[in-house]
């Protein structure tokens, strides 16, 4: 060892006893002691400020300090130095006190001698030394401890002892100390789930199985709840034999760390079961024109048909081949236009597989970036939005058809025929067809009455000659009618059982055709469309099926106004004839009353003239004879009396004849006759040309004989009035729908229009003589005997009045 | 010519049964008024009259009852009604029950002068389809009857006969020497006006006979000697129906 000076700090205040310690000290071998000496402690202190001190030789009994104190007065100046203290022989219990509480050694005056004091002198340099090294390294050992947050526990294996630090209590909320330092004391408190494994753990490791003790269980701690520690240790004491004999260790609590790791693993569970589940594939990709994949979720399968490792670093198949080539370049650029902004992209594509698989995905995404926004990859979710899609065109149908409905059903169309033309171009146009067409099949559900082609199908296809046939000899466009039930034919060209077009009929290559049921079930319309661009599906189905449906509803109804109206008019025309007979029974009513008064009047006026005129007519008959010789002028004006007695006779028989009818006595007469016995009752006059035409051989006719030659006989003065000039008299007879029709025809002035039609009112009359009852009269009487009497005039040329009789009893 | 006994004319209208009084007075036949029912009744149980003349609707008894009247008493007596009202069922059934004609004021006096011709006449012929012998018969008969029967052996003796106002004749026919219907048609072209009865033996050929008569107005009469009652009664008849026809339309016959 290689010594050094050591310099000495003698604290004396009696200058013999050190000038004696001088001299032993320096008698000492070399490298020797310097030394420094101080009287009083004050300059002791002092001194030792200044350093360059590397041993105290104190005397505790000083003018300024007394005893312990001046041993705490001097190690608190210099504690890392090492003191050693002067005692006095009579009472050793100061110097032993102040060894105990730090310093190195004592030594009594008397005793000394030269290497003694050397000795000792050096001993207490380098234990000091020693000292101070394990002080020092216990300080860095706590700190580093401290540091760590970790408790000390020191196992005496062959007494079962164990020191617990501080800290190690502290850990699980205990004071130091607080409960004894055994072995057993830690092993209770451990979790009992956790003991026996703990327990074997340390044995394995004991026994040489580990090469290192490192375990994590949890203990209990003084609130009941349990910590999870992180416990190491090693053996570092054996005896010759090898066997463990001291057991140090740490112990840290990990409770923290436990549960954050446990947070973690639950979080990437979650994680893991959510990408799973997502509704789609969740991705993280390389921002290249392939979307080259570094993570791909199992959605994949589902999605693309590809599993995550075909698609991961495009093994199989790049992503980007997998987007519909249409598509490709707009999804590129838009991921871009976002990468830019660093925004995350949302966008809806369509995707298109190797084996024809066409899907629409939503995506949406973002770009990945560092700190310093250096773009590391992309991440993202594509979902199979395709059902949506589909739902959504869909909707966009069903609205076009329902606005199409209303329409149809707002719009005032002209015909059957235009609504349903325009129905049809609705539908061709909605389906996306090139044309259409829409049949009626006949209620018989036999025959098809071929009804209205689309704009698009008149223009190309010429229209057939025939336009009903029946339903079983239509080609497989008719298929729809006779399975009731809608048919596709997406390759109409090549289908089977196609029997080829007629002539003038353009090239069909898809088709689609619904029928349209009755209530009943029974067939009413088949309605197609053809030449959709892609092929038709069940939405064109359902919407031309639905939109037919309506469309025919629509035509019933409309058909069921145009009944209804028709039925209305008829109604109103009915209404209104009937209101016309109401009139004309009025009217006919009204003229009945107006006639029977006439009656009454005209019965007693007539009665009451008659006994009057038969006065005059005797004295007038008396007079011609009375006076055969009177003179010309005299036999002429009795002549004229006579003659208007006559007339006015006339007058009153008819107005006797209107006011009281007999109810007829029909016999079975031949009306020749009786046309005969009128002209003979009432002869013509001369100038008069009477014929006969068809007269003879006429069916008889069941009538009244009597009553009949009073009309004839009223026809024929009339006649005879019309034509004062002269003319001629035709009497015609003829057979007519059953019945015997005579005719008396005159050609004379004719009757006005205006007049004919009341000719035949009672005191109508156009005569300048004559009160109208012959015509009324007549009509009476002819159809008291069930005929009719017509009349026809042109005024100039004449008139001619028929009359129609029965030819045979009335039925009851 | 025989002396007729008077017509009474009834009429509640005074100046109606003064001309028609004065009319026939002028004409030469006796003809007396009453003006009501009961004064006609009167005067016809006083004295008989040739023929009634009345008005239907009168104060008291009207026409037809006033015929119901004289019937009980005259059933032979001719009764023409005269009405200035349009025939209704009373005046129909009076016809059924024996008026011989219901005229319409004002008269036709005319027909109704021709009608009192005839009845004053009181003119018949009997056609006799038989033997000379059984026409002598039949003459005898009748003169026992009251008839005062001339034979007649042509037809053209006929007109001349009437014309001297022979009331009944007697005439054979020989038709077994010509055809029947002219015979018939000959002597209503004669003797218009004059009742015609033909006495016939009946077998089946002679129907026919019968038949073409009865299309001239003559009546068949199937002779049996027994029954002259029923001569009598088919003259009468004829005679009311040559009245009915003289009074309606002023012609012998329908």
């Amino acid at each position: 060892m290689l010594e050094e000076m050591i310099r000495i700090l003698l604290v004396e205040d009696d200058p013999a006893k050190a000038r004696q310690l001088s001299a032993l000290l320096a008698e000492a071998s070399a490298p020797g002691f310097k030394t420094v000496r101080a009287s009083r402690l004050s300059s002791a202190l002092k001194r030792l400020r200044s350093g360059e001190i590397d041993l105290v030789l104190l005397d505790l009994s000083l003018p300024d300090s007394q005893g312990m104190d001046t041993f705490h007065q001097v190690i608190r100046g210099a504690p890392s130095l090492p003191i050693i203290v002067l005692g006095d022989p009579d009472d050793e219990s100061p110097a032993c006190q102040a060894v105990k509480e730090g310093a190195q050694d004592y030594l009594f005056k008397h005793e000394l001698d030269s290497r003694l004091l050397a000795r000792a002198a050096r001993y207490a340099v380098e234990r000091k030394k020693l000292e101070n090294e394990i002080r020092l390294r216990e300080e860095r050992l706590n700190l580093a401890l401290e540091s760590v947050n970790d408790g000390i526990y020191d196992f005496n294996l062959r007494d079962g002892t164990t020191f617990f630090s501080p800290r190690y209590y502290q850990m699980l909320g205990y004071e130091a100390q607080e409960f004894p330092g055994y072995h057993q004391t830690f092993l209770n408190l451990v979790h009992p789930d956790d003991r026996q494994r703990v327990e074997r753990i340390m044995q394995e490791y004991l026994s040489g199985k580990r090469l290192h003790y490192i375990a994590e269980f949890r203990m209990r701690a003084k609130s009941g709840e349990y910590r999870w520690i992180l416990s190491r240790g090693k053996i570092v004491q054996r005896d010759p034999d090898g066997k463990p004999l001291r057991w140090l260790g740490t112990h840290a609590d990990v409770t923290e760390r436990r549960q954050i790791e446990e947070a973690l693993r639950e979080s990437q569970r979650r994680l893991k079961t959510l990408v799973s589940n997502l509704p789609g594939m969740a991705y993280r990709c390389r921002n290249d024109p392939r979307w080259t994949m570094e993570f791909v979720s199992e959605g994949s399968f589902a999605l693309l048909g590809y599993s995550p490792e075909d698609l991961i670093g495009s093994r199989v198949i790049a992503y980007g081949d997998l987007i519909h080539p249409e598509d490709r370049l707009q999804v590129f650029d838009q991921v871009q236009e976002a990468l830019k902004n660093q925004k995350p992209f949302q966008m809806a594509y369509r995707i298109l597989t190797p084996q024809g698989i066409e899907k629409w995905v939503w995506e949406q995404g973002s770009g990945v970036f560092t700190e310093e926004g250096e773009l590391l990859a992309l991440e993202g979710l594509v979902v199979d939005i395709t059902a949506q899609q589909q739902a959504e065109n869909a909707l966009r149908l069903n609205e076009a058809r329902l606005n199409s409905l209303y329409e149809l059903s707002q719009r005032d169309f002209q015909s059957e025929e235009e609504v349903i033309h325009f129905a049809l171009e609705e539908a061709v146009r909605m389906t996306g067809s090139e044309g259409g067409y829409l049949h009626f099949v006949h209620e018989d559900q036999v025959n098809l009455n071929l009804f209205a082609w689309s704009r698009g199908v008149i223009q190309k296809c010429t229209t057939p000659a025939d336009r009903h046939y029946p339903l079983d000899q239509a080609g497989i466009w008719a298929d729809a009618a006779r399975l009731k039930r809608p048919v596709i034919h997406n390759d109409y060209p090549n289908h089977p059982e196609r029997k080829g077009y007629p002539e003038g009929h353009f090239p069909v290559y898809r088709h689609l055709s619904v029928p349209v049921m009755n209530e009943d079930g029974s067939m009413a319309v088949i309605a197609g469309v053809g030449n959709k661009q892609t092929p038709y599906d069940e939405a064109d189905v359902r919407q031309l099926q639905l939109y037919m449906n309506d469309l025919w509803k629509i035509v019933q109804r409309k058909r069921a106004e145009t009944a209804l109206k028709a039925y209305s008019d008829q109604l109103e025309e009915m209404v209104e004839e009937r209101a016309r007979e109401l009139r004309q029974a009025q009217e006919q009513l009204l003229l009945q009353e107006r006639l029977a008064t006439l009656g009454q009047l005209a019965g007693g006026v007539g009665h009451e003239l008659r006994n009057p005129l038969g006065v005059i007519s005797n004295a007038v008959y008396f007079l011609k004879l009375v006076q055969p010789e009177a003179p010309e002028t005299v036999k002429e004006y009795l002549e004229i009396i006579s003659a208007e007695v006559c007339i006015a006779e006339k007058i009153i028989h008819n107005l006797l004849d209107f006011a009281r009818v007999k109810p007829s006595a029909p016999q079975f007469v031949d009306l020749l006759s009786i046309a005969d016995r009128a002209l003979n009752r009432y002869p013509p006059p001369g100038n008069v040309a009477v014929q006969k035409e068809n007269c003879q051989n006429l069916p008889l006719a069941y009538v009244d004989p009597q009553q009949i030659e009073l009309v004839l006989g009223n026809l024929l003065v009339n006649a005879c009035q019309a034509m004062p000039e002269g003319g001629q008299l035709t009497l015609e007879g003829k057979e007519e729908n059953g019945q015997v029709c005579f005719s008396v025809r005159d050609t004379g002035c004719g009757i006005p229009p205006d007049d004919l039609p009341r000719l035949f009112e009672p005191l109508f009359t156009t005569k300048l003589h004559g009160i109208g009852l012959g015509l009324p009269t007549s009509k009476k009487l002819v159809e008291a005997n069930g005929g009719s009497i017509q009349v026809e005039s042109s005024p100039g040329k004449g008139s001619v009045f028929t009359l129609c009789l029965p030819t045979q009893a009335a039925q009851p | 010519m025989k002396v007729m006994p008077p017509i009474l004319v009834v009429d509640d209208d005074h100046r109606m049964v003064k001309t028609l009084v004065d009319l026939m007075t002028v004409k030469g036949f006796q003809a007396e008024p009453a003006y009501d029912a009961q004064e006609a009744l009167e005067k016809i149980r006083a004295k008989p009259y040739a023929c009634l003349l009345s008005d239907v609707r009168m104060p008291g008894q009207d026409g037809v009852a006033l015929y119901r009247q004289v019937r009980k008493h005259h059933p032979h007596m001719p009764v023409v009604l005269m009405t200035a009202y349009a025939d209704d069922d009373l005046l129909a059934q009076s016809l059924k029950e024996g008026v011989m004609a219901v005229l319409d004021k004002p008269l036709n006096l005319g027909n109704f002068l021709s009608f009192l011709s005839f009845l004053r006449r009181e003119q018949s012929l009997v056609l006799i389809d038989g033997s000379r012998a059984f026409c002598k018969t039949l003459e005898k008969i009748l003169a026992g009857r009251g008839y005062h029967p001339v034979c007649l052996h042509r037809l053209e003796e006929l007109k001349a006969c009437f014309e001297q106002d022979v009331q009944t004749a007697l005439f054979q026919l020989k038709l077994q020497d010509g055809q029947p219907e002219e015979v018939f048609r000959r002597i209503r072209q004669e003797v218009p006006c004059v009742p015609v009865v033909l006495a016939i033996d009946f077998n089946k050929e002679k129907s026919i006979w019968i038949e073409q008569a009865r299309r001239y107005g003559i009546y068949a009469f199937i002779y049996r000697p027994a029954e002259m009652e029923r001569l009598h009664k088919a003259i009468t008849r004829i005679r009311r129906s040559i009245m009915g026809n003289l009074l309606e339309n002023g012609k012998c016959q329908e």
